[in-house]
């Protein structure tokens, strides 16, 4: 094929071929020969071969010659061996001043393109064919393609990093300079480039004469028409302006770079975008500018009037220019409708501020308005334009930016950019080390975006983390950050714990400031006659601050009246929880109490304090802050305590409702719901103090374990034989059903289950099922099907039929009997109740909860969710799963009144582990009813799988069994389009 | 020729901009707007100042309206409807769509409120429209043969545009209202680089210079929370277009922000209305507008509603944006009358009230009490902020345009007499351009330029991009081009480009420049070259004898005879050698005497630039000296040159006689 093809294309391309489209079409083959990879080297070669000699033959074919001067420098650039033959095919085509010169040199470009990173064989064989005279001749062509060929070929090889050496770069600026005032604006701009490559090229090797000569062309095409050659010339001004100021040294300033500033600042208000950009990036590369010229460009008004430097007028080499006409740019660019622009403009602030104090000073103001931009990209580059000026020591405090009120400078952040933005700073800040400055920055910034009062609980949480790093300057800022902080704690009371984190930080960090503070307060609760009222933030808030300050390493702070800890003695729990778990509530009381002198009034706490105080008294009776924080071992350490200490508790508990199964059985009812309504109060007291662990979920369970006690109460009580009447007991199946939907949480809400624990609470699934038999009109069969089952689950669990409890036992031979009819009999079943005796069980609590968090996203009472009646909707959900396992089958619970659709949860599309996983769902609603409005609950259920294997089929549009309830139940509103 | 300017209205003042300009026998009304601070005929421009006979249609050419406010379009229904003027109209596609909202409002507020004689009906208005051409930004419209409008972006309100007109060699820019800085929804001021005759800008703030505009957000924006938290209620009287929704962005944006429930109302009609064509002209906002607003349009404000009367008097906080903004009357007075005598309630005011009109009361100082009339008044306790958002731009805009645009005539319009003067000087002496700022019903006269149409060949326009690129190269090539090696590209890059040529005034035709090349092939006339020639005698001492006769004998053939032609006979071919072994020696020594390495060697001579030196056998050769006792061992060189190389041949040919060349 190939074969035939190369014979067919010498032939056409013969030089006695007549045929000129024959010529034309051979070209294209010629081209794929030569660009098909699988071509030889031969090949190719003859290809080559027979091009130079058809274009020598057909020289008066300018169509011909054409295409295949380009095909031939296509060539070169392919395979780099060509390029002796190209150049010298090309060569009779580069005298006269028609177009194929044009192709002639593209062709050549081409081989200077393809010498790149070669040996410069193929740019020798070219300067070989263009000597100087020629390539002048050439660039001065009548014709603009050659023109620009040309220029194009020396910017190239320019860029390349070669020089035209025969004759030196000399004759290559003639060339650009002369071109940068063609009639063609693309000419004009790739001479520019061209003086552009040169210049960086040469890098300081150039005559300063040049370089002046390149800038004064380049201030003449700064008026250019065109916006690209203005755009160039711009640059070009700020290569100039960098050779200039390198050949200064290290002068202080120098007028010549005034007036390059000056003409950039003119390009800075241009009507081009493009423009405008280029002109704002290249003002920061400029530098020894005059510190008057600095300013006046912040400044849209004219500066220096009074001192009668008004009108400062530069005049080298001829070109006057007013040093005002760079009044403003800044104020123009940071305001500019473009956020490139103003990026730019914010960027190069921040580079001009290390020349300059007092224009640094004068920037800041422009930058912390910068703040409130609103495209996050420019507010990101002002954070970073003043960490910048924080590096250079250039960030100086202004009181006007601390005291401007929180509230009114989030013009424009969002909230999930004020994120990105603070754990910018947070990376900024774990970067550096904490330097003065910088904590300027941070400070200025938490003021100006007013995070503390944010709509987003993440934002204020971080905020105030960085709050904790800040160093305040002063006393006034002092008391406003308290004061916001106070704010913050009136706004949000259930973020008390974070805040009084931060104000015990803020407090230690700042001693002399809050004992100041505590001096102020301590005048207050003077005139206040004791009247204060404690139970309010403000205080709360305070005490916190002026405790935190005495604990502080070194010496004891006697400057916070002793009265103020004894006020501060009632908030001991509460700041000891704050403290996350860093000192412990009894240490912190006896802490208080030695430093109030009023230890014996007030400690009527049951806790032994004795303790506490010796613990105090080896720490050197200084509680040091620092080093609470850094041994998180011993804090740890103090959380699985304290973790052990709830268990108990819940496990003491569970032993009192074990309790009450005499009591009950002796229907002394009242007592029992009593004391197991006891229980279940003080599990909710534990639960307040416990966090997060294996505690919360043996508290649920133990929760959870005490109502089921409580419904089985219930029903024994209503099943009395003293009523005696259990006809038209409507509330009964309802507890049922209550009691039913418990059991199944406990049995399937929970992993790592004991042995024993499951017994249980098969065995009262039992009794459960028993009660169930005791309704009237109830269809027996499923309720046996399902005693069958549990009770061979408990036959498995136990190792055997004979290991069963009594109960079951009883329980099984009923069911075995077939005599169902045993049960209606209220003698059997009394019977059976006595019998029914739980063995001493106790809890290990070592289990996990299988939990789920259901939240609906955009949606509440106020906004409703739209729906077109009869159309499905689609909602969105965010679900986090805890605990779950993968073989869990989990569905998506959409009830609106009766009617419920299940959604299958399909665990693959949750992100993360057993432990958490979560996932965001949209989920179409059907069932939309016909109404104006309605409230839809969305919760998630956990199947429970029947112990009867067998018949276990998947796939259908609902649970196959029952389900239990895994989380708290979320209602979704909507509302009709129609009645929006 | 000249431009003649007519200033009807905004001359000295603001208010009824109404500017007819004359050109090229075209005329060209800008703007036909009212004034709202007078009721009498004052109120609008004085029409028979065009046409004493009240023929409009054929003293205008067309009318251009920039933007929809009133004090630039209010009069044109009457102008056109009562006045009868029948030409065309041309304002943009927003201002087409706003303007009628504008004018209709202002009507009935006359009308049924005040009770005035009407000067124009709704159907006048809507009549009126329908005449109206619309016009898109940067398009060209040719209005006639001659005539040539094109709009530019000009900020200030949605819709408002610089008018660029052109009638053949004149050119002016009517500015109308712009601002050179972008706001919350509309971008800056934008227009390309004009030759222009004549600039017509607005003046409002002729001296003032403004901040940056965050500053400005941010006093405004901490008011009205200060307010609300407060408990207070907050009056915002704006105009229904323009500040009421870069207001609306601000205070919604904030609003989102800082999780405020607090109600922001719109008092119903106009300014919903208004809203609603705000969101379907998008286009002509601001680039941040434009780029969100495929995500969400920034006109759907989440916060805002509209306003019932009923909720005048109901309690807790809220912020209200209410028309007209002077509170001249209308909703906005009546609310004001409710609101005012609470102290924990704002006002905010425009930055610019009428006098005459409550707001312009409570902007010069703070009263406690205000009559409305003779029976009633209000007490004012109500805080008072004023606002300093203006879409107009500050005299450093207006400067910074100027200068951009750099015409050759200014004519100030809609400003206030002792502040455009300042203007006028500092335009004047800063950039050097003539400034005027004519009063009311004046007549201004503005000579342009007179330019002349010439032809231009193609070789010439072709010749003058490389004409510069030529002289260098002729310059470059000195005797000796070691000295000074920069001197040319400093020249190159400090001279101006000029480029030459002829200047060919044929009868009964327009004048042509063509280039020098062309201009013998035009006049069909020979070219005459006048050449020096000189036939130098050289000295040579001979190492090896060569036969005189032989080299006489062949050698005038031989001299036009290439060297590459591959025929040649023997001695022709020795004889070659032999003269070409005389050049090469001959080079040398000049090179290694004058240092100069530009000579070139050509088949049988040496060049350099117009100089040409060849062996010269011919005994009788002209151009030789007669000179007794030469002997055989000369050899003469003939030399001829250009004059414009007369001094480096003569220098050359010194040389040459010095020489005695060896071979």
């Amino acid at each position: 094929m190939e074969r035939a093809l190369l014979e067919r294309l010498q032939r056409r391309l013969s030089p006695g071929a007549a045929d000129a489209r024959g010529r034309i079409q051979a070209l294209c083959s010629a081209r794929s020969l030569i660009a098909n990879p699988d071509s030889t080297e031969s090949t190719r070669r003859s290809v080559v071969d027979a091009l130079v000699a058809s274009v020598r033959h057909h020289q008066d074919d300018p169509a011909f010659v054409h295409h295949a001067l380009k095909l031939l420098g296509d060539a070169a650039v392919l395979c780099r061996p060509f390029a002796h033959s190209v150049v010298a095919a090309v060569r009779p085509f580069l005298d006269g001043g028609h177009s194929l010169t044009a192709d002639a040199v593209a062709s050549l470009a081409s081989v200077v393109e393809a010498d790149n990173g070669g040996g410069g064989e193929g740019f020798s064989l070219v300067a070989s064919a263009l000597d100087g005279d020629r390539i002048l001749s050439l660039a001065s062509s009548p014709i603009v393609a050659v023109r620009s060929q040309v220029l194009d070929l020396l910017v190239r090889s320019v860029e390349r990093g070669r020089f035209w050496d025969s004759f030196g770069h000399h004759t290559t600026i003639q060339v650009f300079l002369g071109l940068a005032m063609d009639l063609y604006p693309l000419v004009r701009k790739r001479a520019c480039d061209g003086i552009i490559a040169l210049l960086r090229e040469a890098a300081g090797g150039v005559d300063r004469l040049i370089v002046e000569c390149c800038y004064d062309r380049a201030v003449v095409l700064l008026k250019d028409e065109e916006k690209l050659v203005r755009l160039t010339a711009v640059k070009l001004i700020s290569e100039c302006g960098e050779l200039f100021a390198a050949s200064q040294g290290e002068t202080e300033h120098s007028e010549q770079m005034d007036v390059v500033f000056v003409q950039l600042c003119l390009m800075a208000r241009d009507m081009c975008m493009e423009v405008r950009f280029e002109a704002f990036v290249a003002l920061g590369k400029v530098r020894l500018v005059h510190e008057t010229v600095l300013l006046q460009s912040l400044s849209k008004k004219i500066l220096g009037i009074k001192s009668g430097k008004a009108i400062v007028e530069c005049s080298t080499k001829g070109t006057k220019i007013s040093l005002l006409s760079a009044a403003g740019a800044f104020v123009h660019g940071i305001e500019d409708e473009f956020y490139e622009v103003r990026e730019a403009a914010c960027r190069s602030l921040g580079m001009l501020t290390i020349f300059s104090v007092k224009f640094a000073y004068e920037a800041t103001n422009l930058l912390m308005d910068m703040l409130n931009d609103d495209t996050e990209v420019v507010r990101l580059q002002t954070l970073q334009t003043l960490s910048h000026m924080a590096n250079y020591d250039r960030l100086t405090m202004q009181d006007k930016h601390m005291q401007m009120c929180c509230l009114c400078h989030q013009l424009m952040v969002k909230i999930e950019d004020s994120c990105k933005i603070l754990q910018y700073i947070s990376g900024l800040h774990s970067i550096q080390t904490l330097e003065f400055s910088s904590h300027y920055v941070i400070c200025e910034i938490l003021q100006f975006l007013g995070l503390l009062a944010d709509i987003s609980a993440s934002i204020r949480c971080l905020a105030r983390k960085l709050l904790q790093l800040v160093k305040l300057p002063d006393f006034i800022s002092f008391r406003d950050t308290i004061d916001c902080l106070i704010s913050n704690l009136e706004a949000f009371p259930e973020e008390e714990e974070d805040i009084f984190f931060v104000l015990f930080s803020v407090g230690k960090r700042h001693k002399n400031f809050s004992a100041k503070l505590a001096k102020e307060f301590a005048k207050e609760i003077d005139l206040s006659c004791g009247e204060l009222i404690l139970d309010s933030h403000e205080v709360a808030a305070k005490l916190v601050l002026f405790i935190s300050s005495s604990f502080s390493s070194g010496q004891r702070t006697t400057d916070i009246p002793m009265a103020l800890y004894s006020y501060a003695v009632p908030f001991s729990g509460r700041i000891a929880r704050a403290l996350s778990g860093a000192v412990d509530q009894d240490s912190l009381l006896a802490y208080l109490c030695s430093h109030s002198k009023k230890i014996h009034k007030i400690c009527t706490s049951s806790m032994p304090i004795h303790i506490a105080i010796s613990d105090i008294t080896r720490k050197g009776n200084v509680l040091d802050f620092s080093e609470i924080l850094t041994c998180s071992e011993q804090t740890q350490e103090k959380c699985v305590f304290l973790n052990e200490e709830t268990m108990q508790s819940i496990k003491l508990n569970l032993e009192t409702v074990r309790k009450t199964w005499p009591l009950m059985k002796s229907h002394c009812t009242q007592v029992v719901q009593n004391m197991l309504r006891a229980c279940k109060e003080e599990l909710e007291t534990i639960a307040w103090n416990a966090d997060d662990g294996d505690a919360s979920s043996f508290l649920d369970f133990a929760a959870l374990y005490i109502q089921v006690i409580q419904l089985v109460t219930e029903i024994l009580d209503k099943s009395l034989p003293k009523k005696s009447c259990i006809i038209g007991m409507t509330a009964l199946d309802i507890i049922l059903e209550r009691l039913d939907m418990s059991l199944r949480r406990l049995r399937y809400g929970f992993s790592g289950l004991q042995r024993d624990e499951e017994c249980h609470i098969l065995e009262l699934m039992l009794l459960s099922y028993v009660f169930r038999l005791l309704e009237i009109g109830v269809s027996r069969k499923p309720i046996l099907a399902r005693l069958t089952s549990t009770i061979s689950r408990l036959e498995f669990l136990c190792e055997g039929p004979s290991n069963l409890s009594v109960f079951a036992k009883e329980v099984k031979h009923a069911c075995t009997e077939g005599t169902a009819t045993l049960f209606s009999n209220t003698y059997v079943f009394h019977k059976l109740l006595e019998l029914f005796y739980p063995e001493q069980i106790t809890f290990t609590g070592r289990f996990k909860q299988k939990k789920a968090e259901v939240l609906v996203i955009g949606n509440d009472s106020e906004n409703p969710l739209t729906f077109v009646l009869g159309l499905p909707v689609g909602i969105f959900f965010r679900i986090t799963l805890y605990e779950i396992l993968n073989s869990d089958r989990l569905w998506l619970l959409l009830a609106v009144g009766e009617s419920i659709q299940y959604v299958f949860l399909d665990l693959s599309q949750f992100e993360g582990c057993d432990a958490v996983r979560s996932c965001t769902l949209n989920v179409p609603f059907h069932g939309t009813p016909k109404a104006a409005s309605f409230l839809l609950r969305a919760s998630v259920g956990i199947e429970c799988p029947s112990e009867d294997v067998t018949n276990h089929s998947k796939g259908q549009g609902w649970p196959v069994d029952d389900y239990a309830i895994i989380c708290k139940e979320n209602d979704v509103h909507f509302i009709s389009v129609n009645n929006r | 020729m000249g431009i003649e300017c007519l200033v009807l209205g905004a001359g000295q003042e603001v208010g009824k901009s109404c500017v007819v300009v004359s050109m090229g026998g075209k005329r060209i009304m800008f703007d036909c707007g009212m004034h709202m601070g007078y009721l009498d005929n004052r109120r609008f421009p004085d029409f028979s100042l065009i046409s004493k006979t009240g023929d409009f249609d054929a003293a205008l050419t067309c009318v251009v309206i920039t933007h929809f406010h009133l004090d630039h379009v209010g009069a044109l229904p009457y102008f056109t409807e009562v006045c009868g003027y029948h030409g065309p109209i041309y304002m943009t596609y927003p201002t087409k769509a706003l303007a009628p909202l504008m004018l209709e409002d202002y009507r009935k507020v006359m009308v049924d409120r005040r009770g005035e004689e009407e000067q124009f009906t709704y159907d006048h208005i809507m009549e009126c429209m329908k005449k109206v051409t619309p016009l898109d930004l940067k398009q060209t419209v040719q209005v006639d043969k001659d005539l040539e409008i094109r709009a530019y972006y000009a900020g200030h309100v949605l819709g408002a545009a610089m008018i660029y007109a052109k009638v053949g060699e004149s050119t002016i820019v009517y500015t109308g209202d712009y601002n050179m800085t972008p706001d919350r929804h509309l971008g800056a001021a934008h227009i390309d680089r004009l030759q222009l005759d004549l600039l017509i800008t607005e003046s409002t703030y002729a001296t003032t210079i403004r901040d940056s505009k965050y500053a400005r957000e941010r006093e405004f924006l901490r008011a009205v929370h200060k307010c609300v938290a407060g408990g207070g209620k907050v009056l915002i009287p704006t105009f229904a277009l323009g500040r009421a929704q870069e207001l609306c962005i601000l205070l919604d944006d904030y609003w989102e922000r800082m999780n405020l429930k607090v109600p922001i109302y719109f008092s119903a009609g106009l300014t919903i209305q208004a809203n609603m064509y705000y969101k379907m002209l998008i286009g002509w906002t601001s680039q941040k507008i434009k780029d969100t607003s495929s995500v969400r349009n920034t006109f759907d404000f989440k916060h805002v509603c509209p306003f019932d009367r009923s909720l005048i008097n109901a309690s807790g906080p809220c912020v209200l944006f209410a028309t007209p903004g002077m509170i001249s009357g209308g909703f906005s007075l009546e609310v004001f009358k409710q609101w005012a005598p609470s102290e924990l309630n704002l006002v905010t005011l425009p930055g610019y009230c009428v006098a005459g009109t409550i707001g312009h009361k409570l902007m010069s100082g703070k009263p406690t009490k205000i009559d409305l009339d003779k029976d009633t008044y209000v007490d004012v306790r109500c805080q008072i902020h004023q606002l300093s958002f203006s879409p107009h731009t500050d005299a450093k805009g207006i400067m910074d345009l100027v200068e951009y645009l750099s015409p050759k005539h200014v004519i100030l319009v809609h400003g206030e007499r002792p502040k455009m003067a300042l203007l006028k000087e500092r335009i004047q002496s800063e950039l050097g351009i003539q400034c005027y700022y004519p009063a009311n019903n004046e007549k201004l006269l503005i000579s342009t330029t007179q330019n002349v149409k010439i032809d231009v060949t193609k070789k010439f326009i072709r010749n003058c991009s490389s004409a510069m690129l030529r002289n260098v190269k002729n310059s470059s090539l000195s005797i000796s081009d070691s000295s000074s090696k920069y001197t040319e590209i400093i020249k190159l890059a400090r001279e101006d480009t000029t480029a030459e040529g002829i200047l060919l005034m044929e009868k009964t035709k327009t004048a042509k420049l063509i280039h020098e090349n062309e201009l013998l092939r035009t006049l069909g006339v020979k070219e005459h070259q006048v050449r020096f020639a000189f036939c130098c005698p050289v000295e040579v001492t001979r190492m090896e004898h060569l036969s005189n006769e032989a080299n006489t004998t062949h050698c005038h053939e031989n001299s036009f005879r290439k060297v590459d032609v591959p025929r040649c006979l023997a001695t022709e071919d020795r004889l070659t050698t032999a003269n070409k072994t005389l050049l090469h020696i001959l080079l040398s020594e000049l090179e290694t005497r004058t240092e100069c390495k530009n000579i070139q060697i050509a088949s049988e001579s040496l060049q350099l630039h117009t100089f040409h030196v060849c062996v010269c056998s011919d005994e009788h050769c002209s151009h030789r000296k007669k000179e007794n006792g030469v002997g055989e061992s000369v050899v003469y060189f003939c030399c001829s040159w250009s004059p414009c190389d007369d001094r480096l041949a003569r220098e050359l040919l010194q040389i040459m006689g010095r020489l005695t060349l060896s071979c």
